[in-house]
């Protein structure tokens, strides 16, 4: 183990090497978001074609439907950037320094 | 609220204004749509490894923030013991809930068995939506699981291949052995054989299985928390693209910086990057937040509302 923070002499690089693994971090993060949103959307899909049919709604009803779901997807983008701060934050959970 | 539960949450929305609908069809839909989701699956994720290898770790480390009380996950259901091989098959409790795992053996426990453990993958894979191969960063004696893997996936597996991550575990294990702790990260030579250890599996494992096959390998370390959102973002792009946000609602990843030295977390903050909830404000202003019930809740169960502020913003 290496010294603590307060005499490392290697303690700009270390913190710019954390700070280059957390921007990382967030970029795999945002991947994973996307990927489950598509998903999500797909999975929608396929919902309101089987749930159209049970429930016997016209086709028009169903177009309105999945117009609703891509205009869901458009929004996820600015959506996505507005929430995933709030999220990531959450996610990350730090302790205040000196908290026990 | 994972990213899945903001679609599911805006379709509902939209659901729920549309006037094109009668207030009948709006309210079968909805009924309708949160039965669906209740009916999805859990997330099946097989787990292949060698005892000792750090299986158990990681799904803590993956689905549960990293807790390793007792009480977490493992909630075993069912063994299959063939020929010698114990295959568990239990629902992991995570913190977002829970996940299917088989629990496969590893390659090396079972040199004399092979043909045996080939046809228990065979059973048992085409069931995941996803397949973790666990294995030591710092193990290069590779050539058998090469061998296998040839064997495996070009036969009875090729079409699962896909569903494939290799995870090198144990990365703070790395010789020389001289991990950060301090700042929770690989010393610079650990660095650089972590990275040779990643290139030689990379390329041993794309030499086995069919070409053209997705090739996806991360050095990790479940009990440092590093690199677990690499992991899971390779395990999202193996699983089926319609199961994908199964998997994504489950996550609770450990954060690596939990375990860092306080200092530079705050100097990373001060630097402005977001390392997660600031100071914990006065007593008075949290209580300002707090409703009745809130405190009622906390009064009862000896909780401060320093804590009660902490776990809100967990």
């Amino acid at each position: 183990m290496e010294a603590s923070p307060g005499s490392d002499p290697s303690y700009a690089e270390t913190l710019a090497r954390l700070a280059k693994l957390m921007e990382e971090e967030k970029i795999h993060q945002e991947h994973i978001a996307t990927m489950s949103e598509e998903s999500a959307r797909e999975f929608l899909n396929e919902f309101i074609q089987r749930a159209a049919k049970l429930l016997g709604l016209t086709a028009a009803k169903i177009a309105a439907l999945v117009s609703d779901l891509m205009q869901i997807g458009r929004n996820a983008g600015v959506a996505f950037k507005e929430s995933f701060k709030k999220n990531y934050e959450q996610q990350r959970r730090i302790k205040p320094y000196g908290s026990t | 609220m994972s990213a899945a539960d903001r679609v599911f949450s805006a379709f509902k929305a939209a659901v729920s204004t549309a006037g094109h609908l009668s207030e009948s069809d709006r309210a079968g839909l909805l009924a309708a749509l949160d039965s669906e989701i209740a009916k999805e699956p859990p997330p099946v994720l097989a787990i292949i490894g060698e005892a000792g290898v750090g299986k158990s770790t990681t799904l803590n480390a993956l689905f549960n923030a990293g807790a390793t009380l007792a009480a977490v996950g493992h909630s075993k259901a069912t063994t299959q013991n063939a020929d010698g091989f114990d295959v568990e098959i239990f629902d992991h409790q995570g913190n977002r809930g829970d996940i299917r795992v088989l629990d496969l053996p590893g390659l090396g426990e079972s040199r004399q068995s092979a043909a045996r453990l080939a046809d228990i993958y065979a059973s048992a894979l085409p069931q995941a939506d996803a397949i973790l191969w666990v294995h030591p960063a710092n193990d290069r004696m590779l050539e058998f699981t090469q061998t296998k893997l040839v064997e495996f996936f070009h036969g009875k597996l090729k079409e699962y291949v896909d569903r494939l991550v290799f995870g090198l575990n144990k990365a703070d294990d790395m010789y020389p052995k001289d991990w950060r702790y301090h700042a929770n990260i690989p010393s610079d030579f650990q660095m650089a054989n972590l990275r040779a250890a990643e290139e030689n599996f990379s390329r041993l494992v794309a030499s086995a299985l069919p070409q053209g096959s997705a090739v996806r390998v991360t050095t990790y370390s479940a009990t440092q928390r590093y690199n677990l959102s690499r992991l899971f973002r390779m395990m999202m792009q193996a699983v089926p693209d319609r199961r994908r946000w199964v998997l994504e609602s489950r996550m609770d990843l450990a954060n690596f910086l939990e375990l860092a030295d306080a200092r530079y977390v705050q100097n990373l903050r001060s630097k402005g990057f977001d390392v997660g909830v600031g100071p914990t404000p006065p007593r008075d202003k949290i209580i300002e937040m707090m409703s009745e019930k809130d405190l009622r809740e906390c009064m009862r169960n000896h909780i401060t509302p320093e804590a009660w502020w902490q776990l809100r913003n967990r």
